[in-house]
């Protein structure tokens, strides 16, 4: 009785220890592909990235207030396809992109997509006066002094990572990007 | 006798055409690209009165377009400043192209980080988007006949990289 007992838990550890490797396995092919690394490479800990972010790697988390006063995190978007798009509104490129986003977000949002632009440092009323006028729907961070560069060190502004449903950085994107590209680089991502 | 002429002045005219066009290709063709010549413009400069692009013909030009809300073109502006520091005799000279900002802003940044290249006010962002700047900082370099030779998109410019990209210009 008591030795089926411990099968069943033993069952149930290993179908446990299968599902939560999965997306480790399925995040990291590269990680796969060096399979023959030394032994203690396979050791199963889990490890957030501190950064900076790089392509091919997981996304450094964050958490900024959004400019309705609730704190957001990106992990709390695992499992969803998240363009992180570096802003402000007073640089002309970024507002003419911000059609494109919420053009983007309105389409692909049903299937699992999502834009958190994190605004560089201005003040809330401002912020979510333009994300009024602009019709945003998705959540606008507020990064005041600009502390997200220390893990997404980006060189110019705007910039957006494209980060796939298992929080890996698939595109690093300096300059205004357009729908199109959007749907080039997100679509596939949908699809996985 | 007549055809050979004839054929002759075909040559030649195909010759003439072919040169005009190389002309236009190196130099005359006015836009934001490398190879262009980059279209002239007037803007209000910090220290008072209009600086016009081709006041600084027969410089080499780095033109910046930056603001100070911006990190890496904060992060690019004393390397800016010390290249300018070195190389201004030898025929250099960095335009800053600010996005947007107050006199008093911009004053008291260039104050802050000891600015003493030209500083223009592109108020509207219109000439950024005459030479299709599509993220900040973006730095073009001019020859010294104004031609485009490179276009340098995000930063920060180390006082190495920004060298690079002039000193063969200088020579």
């Amino acid at each position: 009785m008591r030795g089926a007992f411990l099968v069943r838990q033993a069952a149930a550890l290993g179908l446990l220890l299968c599902v939560s490797a999965l997306p480790a396995a399925c995040a990291r092919p590269q990680a796969r592909l060096q399979a023959t690394a030394p032994a203690t490479a396979a050791a199963p800990t889990v490890t957030r990235r501190p950064g900076p972010a790089t392509k091919g790697q997981e996304a450094p988390d964050f958490s900024f207030q959004t400019t309705d006063g609730k704190t957001v995190r990106l992990s709390d978007y695992r499992g969803k396809v998240v363009l992180v798009n570096l802003w402000a509104t007073w640089c002309g490129p970024c507002r003419m992109e911000v059609p494109d986003l919420v053009a983007a977000y309105n389409r692909y949002a049903p299937r699992g997509f999502t834009v958190l632009a994190v605004n560089q440092g201005e003040e809330r009323d401002l912020v979510a006066a333009f994300a009024g006028q602009f019709g945003i729907e998705f959540p606008v961070l507020l990064d005041q002094d600009g502390r997200i560069r220390t893990n997404y060190p980006y060189r110019g502004i705007p910039t957006s990572f494209i980060v796939d449903r298992n929080g890996i950085v698939r595109e690093i994107w300096m300059g205004n990007i357009s729908e199109e590209a959007i749907k080039q680089l997100v679509e596939p991502l949908l699809d996985a | 006798m007549r055809a050979r002429v004839q054929k002759h002045a075909m040559v030649l005219l195909a010759l003439a055409a072919l040169f005009v066009a190389a002309g236009c290709g190196a130099s005359g063709n006015v836009g934001s690209q490398k190879g262009n010549l980059a279209p002239d413009f007037s803007l209000e400069t910090l220290e008072g009165g209009a600086g016009n692009l081709r006041d600084y013909r027969g410089k080499v030009v780095v033109l910046n377009f930056w603001a100070s809300w911006c990190a890496p073109c904060r992060a690019e502006m004393p390397d800016m400043q010390t290249v300018y520091g070195e190389l201004r005799e030898a025929g250099l000279v960095i335009v800053g192209v600010n996005q947007g900002e107050s006199r008093d802003e911009v004053s008291a940044f260039a104050r802050e980080f000891g600015l003493t290249f030209p500083i223009l006010f592109d108020e509207n962002q219109g000439i950024a988007r005459q030479f299709g700047v599509r993220a900040y900082p973006t730095t073009f370099i001019l020859d010294r006949s104004g031609v485009i030779r490179n276009v340098i998109v995000g930063g920060p410019l180390t006082r190495t990289a920004l060298r690079r990209e002039v000193e063969g210009l200088l020579k």
